[in-house]
């Protein structure tokens, strides 16, 4: 069976690719001219060029595939404007819909988010019969609510099943651009005062996000949604587990609410002088002490069985350790846990055993 | 060196009345009194090749801004030399040069253009003919062996195969060596282009110099001192006297001497001079023959200059930009490529002209030297505390030589360090796994360790131990030498150099140097441990006494990786700590050791943590080995366009509020690139007069009007959302109901 995956360079992206080519798919991975691609290199995929947003690069694309998966997204609370990020997340579903249509595929499996079922100011778990109901939503959620509407009607119009999966924090390997999900290791490990913040949200690990894909293309009933989760954590509990992980005191400190709103604007200055982009934005800052927790209990009836978050985030840590997004500088500070160096070890042998290289 | 009898020396052949027609006279004077046709006859013999075969290459020194300038050889001079060689019966003579650093700012730098423009014909007078190459075109592999930090560089074919090498310089001051002559025109013999970037900021100059002395061979040396350049400007500035003498010689180093006798100063005044003469020193004997008296009115740099010269060229970006900023240059003969450069040059390069006449020039020089020299020392001293990756590589040669150590040495030192390890290992060790105390002599000893939570065998594998002191924190640079490797190709016996950062880093605000030390290595290979052991025999910069210790791997019982690192250190404190003397202050004293040491080895583990997992863990920049070649991009050249994107940027911003792009800015900071009008068949690039400035048209001021506008209005909104923001974040941390 052959699959198409859109966004194939990103964390989510690599990472199904690498699981569809385990359970031996063939895929076909359709990355933009101007994409990293070092995520898959080595892999044995079929490289295709183009982009969500021209309709024409997809017929190409989709043709002769029996499967799609539509990840290509920009998360990021950061560089876009709203009006951009809604016609990728819209338009560029619904031209992924159309290429599907047209070329005969069944089924298509949409990259939603956990962020379209809302967040509590209370610890309190949603799953998916929630719905977003706080004001003044990020661009990025808003986005992703509008594209699973529009999908889950546009591809009822054109009698295409569509099932959408909604991954919470997805932290892991591959991930050459640093994303926020990511980011929120990177950035608690920069931060010399090792600050956290009141509030929660559900870690995953980006295999476990793989995998809940491809049980979702192979069990899943359309027009559902599938969260695909796993812990449910207060973000000092996220940040003490980072500290136990890479050996580093910590955390030291709550930030509040006004501090964390000024720390972010200090960090968009600041980027704006360095013209890299913030590792905090005021919208982040925005979504401090709220919870997003979230239950994965639906997909787990397909046979999704996720790794507990002190496991993903080992399995990120020890990526993101040998990798671009800690410094060298960095690094030298770190005294990684025999979790972090294990999880390593096994994705080098599940790498090696399915012929790639990491 | 071209020593070819007894007696090696050096003429000086000086004209007292002044006759230009005269220079010719002179010339073959100095040939004869040097003993150079004796010279070449010698070679000529060495060779037994026919005389008609007999290949000799001048090397003149083509450095010449302004047509007619006084800062590169006489062609006359060069081509009369030509025509004495036929006249004797050797007719191939070939006129050789290469390309540098100003190639890269120039319009026609090229070889065979500026020969050309400085009225090189290829015909002499006499109608003798001859060619002119560029060195760098034709290489061959040149003979520098591993523990040189030239291996690996290329030398010119012609040069390597020439019977009869002639370096023919010009007699002139230099602002930053004191003076240029014939050492420093060897340095054209190397072939990148780049030649400021390679041979300057890469690789030291004077050790690159001493370099080619050891290992290629230069038979005859000739200044051209007819026409001098002096002052303190050197040859950054046109300053010609008549001195109306020609210095000849069998041996570069002792004619170089005799020229820096005559200009009145100590020979080793010129650092890459000194050098020379250290390693290799002078003949003896030597004889220099002639009036040694100093040229009357003549202007050498003064040695304030010379200083705060040196100390702001130990600035890399800066001392590649400003070099072509400084230097006189008729614009017209050789525009500027970057016509950001042509106009910060149309300002700046007046100045160093003054530098003789006028006190407030030359004081303000000297002002701004020192300051750009003190910008830069604190600069780099918060790059070795916070930006280590912003500094550059160390690229140093092994500077011990190998013949001196035999294979028992490497293995002795075991026995050297084994009763120290034992004993430090007796004591307790502190919270953080460090066990440190005094030798008697002062010395520290120390152990650090630490498990990495790995198997054994999967960490040999992929960190190799004979690496081990590359992977220790803060390494810069240095240079390793294996010398003996076991049946399974592991190195056993190596030297190698390394080079650290100051230790503690602080010490870098107080002048603390880095740590430079030559050591001898031993590996002992086991089944279940590897040991490297090493002691320093050389410290170039007299930064450490001892820096010796090893390295060890162990398997333990769970088969994971116990890394073990013991030392004997001492280092040579800046001046202000040596006053200090810590001694004094014991408490203080283990304090500010535990937590050094701590930090080090602490970071140096994670380093092997981090080599296991696969990354790099040096820290600084690595030199570009083809930076300035045709498809390569100086640090110059990226560091011009910076600054054209700034002045862009400013630009842009001038004109968003109303200033007028035919202004004066435009004038200043156009970055408009000039297109040759056409090239004639000489290749010379011929330019328009500059037509970038241009009134502006009516529809550019009806879309540059609301520019400020649109920005105030922009500005208004996102200061207004701060404050909603920040007032609704302070909402929440009171309790009070946000919805």
């Amino acid at each position: 069976m052959n699959a198409l995956v859109t966004g194939a360079n990103g964390l989510i992206g690599t990472n199904l690719v690498r699981e569809l080519l385990g359970a031996g798919y063939g895929v076909r991975a359709l990355v933009r001219p101007t994409s990293d691609i070092r995520g898959l290199e080595n892999l044995p995929v079929e490289l295709v060029q183009g982009d969500v947003l021209n309709a024409e690069s997809l017929r190409g694309a989709t043709h002769g595939c029996d499967l799609a998966f539509h990840t290509a997204t920009v998360f990021s609370y950061w560089g876009m404007s709203p009006s951009s990020l809604e016609q990728l997340a819209v338009d560029g579903t619904i031209n992924v819909i159309e290429a599907a249509y047209r070329a005969g595929i069944r089924r298509v499996v949409l990259t939603s988010s956990s962020v379209v079922f809302g967040s509590s100011t209370r610890p309190s778990v949603r799953n998916e019969t929630s719905h977003l109901d706080e004001q003044d939503s990020a661009p990025y959620i808003l986005a992703k609510a509008l594209q699973e509407r529009a999908a889950l009607e546009y591809a009822a119009k054109v009698g295409v099943e569509l099932v959408a999966v909604c991954p919470t924090m997805t932290v892991g390997p591959f991930g050459y651009r640093l994303g926020p999900s990511n980011g929120i290791i990177v950035s608690y490990l920069r931060d010399e005062l090792r600050t956290t913040y009141p509030g929660g949200c559900n870690i995953v690990s980006v295999a476990d996000v793989a995998k809940g894909h491809r049980l979702a293309a192979e069990k899943g009933l359309p027009n559902e949604r599938y969260i695909l989760g796993s812990e449910n954590l207060k973000w000092r509990n996220i940040h003490q587990t980072i500290s136990e992980l890479c050996g580093v005191p910590g955390p030291h400190w709550e930030a509040n609410h006004t501090l964390s709103f000024l720390a972010a604007t200090g960090h968009e200055l600041a980027s704006r002088v360095t013209g890299t982009p913030p590792l905090v934005t005021r919208t982040q800052a925005e979504m401090v002490g709220r919870y997003y927790w979230y239950d994965h209990t639906k997909a787990a009836a397909l046979g999704y069985r996720p790794a507990p978050a002190r496991q993903a985030l080992a399995e990120a840590i020890s990526w993101l350790s040998a990798g671009p997004h800690i410094s060298r500088q960095l690094r030298a500070g770190l005294r990684l846990s025999r979790e972090v160096f294990q999880a390593g070890k096994a994705r080098e042998r599940k790498t090696a055993v399915a012929g790639v290289t990491t | 060196m071209g020593a070819s009898s007894l007696s090696v020396h050096a003429v000086i052949v000086q004209e007292e009345q002044k006759d230009k027609k005269d220079k010719y006279a002179l010339l073959e004077e100095a040939l004869k009194k040097s003993g150079f046709w004796f010279a070449l006859e010698e070679a000529l013999f060495r060779s037994r090749v026919d005389k008609d075969q007999f290949l000799i290459v001048i090397k003149p020194d083509f450095q010449a801004f302004e047509l007619p300038g006084s800062t590169a050889t006489d062609p006359q001079l060069v081509e009369c030399l030509i025509d004495h060689l036929h006249e004797r019966g050797y007719p191939q003579v070939i006129v050789a040069e290469s390309r540098n650093s100003f190639d890269i700012w120039l319009e026609n730098r090229d070889v065979q253009i500026l020969a050309d423009m400085l009225g090189y014909r290829y015909v002499t007078p006499g109608g003798n003919p001859y060619h002119i190459i560029d060195l760098a075109e034709d290489l061959v592999p040149g003979p520098f062996p591993p523990t040189s930090l030239l291996h690996g560089t290329q030398l010119p074919r012609k040069w390597c195969e020439a019977g009869f090498r002639i370096i023919f310089a010009k007699n002139q001051t230099d602002d930053e060596q004191a003076y240029r002559l014939c050492l420093d025109n060897l340095l054209s013999i190397l072939p990148l282009r780049d030649k400021d970037y390679h041979y300057k900021l890469r690789f030291k100059q004077h050790e690159v110099l001493s370099e080619l002395l050891n290992h290629t061979t230069v038979d005859f040396a000739l200044i051209d001192a007819y026409v001098s350049n002096h002052g303190n400007a050197g040859s950054h500035a046109a300053r010609p006297i008549e001195t109306c003498t020609i210095i000849a010689g069998q041996n570069l180093l002792v004619t170089d001497h005799a020229a820096a006798l005559k200009m009145g100063l100590d020979p080793l005044t010129s650092p890459i001079h000194a050098l020379a003469l250290k390693t290799i020193g002078l003949p003896q004997p030597y004889r220099i023959d002639g009036d040694l008296t100093p040229y009357t009115h003549w202007i050498n740099v003064q040695p304030l200059m010379l200083e705060s010269v040196r100390y702001r060229q130990q600035w890399p970006e800066l001392s590649q930009v400003l070099p072509p900023l400084l230097q006189m240059i008729d614009q017209e003969s050789f525009p500027f490529k970057d016509p950001v450069m042509a106009q910060l040059n149309r300002v700046v390069s007046r100045y160093p002209s003054r530098l003789d006449d006028n006190p407030t020039v030359f004081w303000g020089f000297l002002f701004l030297n020192n300051l750009l020299g003190l910008v830069h020392q604190e600069l780099t001293a918060l790059q070795v505390i916070h930006w280590k990756d912003q500094l550059w590589h160390q690229d140093a040669p092994l500077n011990i030589p190998l013949e001196a150590y035999n294979i028992g040495e490497y293995e002795a030192i075991p026995e050297y360090l084994e009763p120290l390890e034992q004993r430090t290992q007796a004591l307790l060790p502190d919270e953080n796994g460090l066990r440190w105390t005094f030798h008697e002599d002062g010395s520290v000893l120390f152990e650090f360790s630490r498990i990495i939570p790995v198997d054994y065998d999967d960490f040999v594998n992929r960190v190799d131990i004979s690496r081990s002191i590359q992977f220790m924190n803060d390494y810069i640079g240095g240079r390793a030498i294996p010398i003996q490797q076991d049946t399974q190709g592991r190195v056993t016996h190596q030297a190698e150099r390394n080079i650290y950062l100051p230790q503690p880093n602080y010490l870098v605000f107080y002048q603390g140097r880095n740590i430079d030390v030559s050591k001898l290595e031993f590996i002992r290979y086991q089944d279940h441990e590897q040991k490297m052991f090493w002691k320093t025999v050389k410290s170039e910069n007299g930064s450490a006494r001892y820096d010796d210790g090893s390295i060890r791997f162990f398997r333990r019982d769970n088969g994971d990786t116990m890394v073990s690192i013991f030392g004997r250190q001492q280092f040579t404190l800046p001046l202000f700590w040596q006053i200090i003397n810590l001694d004094n202050f014991p408490a203080l004293k283990h304090v500010l050791f535990t937590h050094a040491y701590t930090t080090f080895f602490s970071n140096t583990m994670s380093n092997f943590e981090a080599v296991y997992e696969g990354r790099d863990v040096r820290i600084g920049k690595a030199w570009d080995s083809q930076a300035g070649e045709a498809d390569g991009m100086s640090a110059a050249t990226a560091l011009s366009t910076r600054i054209g994107k700034v002045l862009d940027s400013f630009q842009d911003i001038l004109q968003e509020a109303h200033v007028s792009k035919s202004g004066v800015l435009a004038n200043l900071f156009s970055t408009h690139t000039p297109q040759p009008e056409y090239i004639d068949e000489d290749g010379f690039s011929h330019f328009k007069k500059d037509a970038t400035a241009h009134p502006p048209s009516e529809k550019d001021e009806q879309t540059r009007r609301p520019a400020i506008e649109i920005m105030l209005s922009e500005n208004k909104t996102a200061i207004v959302k701060f404050w909603k923001d920040l007032f609704l974040a302070l909402q929440k941390d009171a309790g009070v109901h946000v919805a």
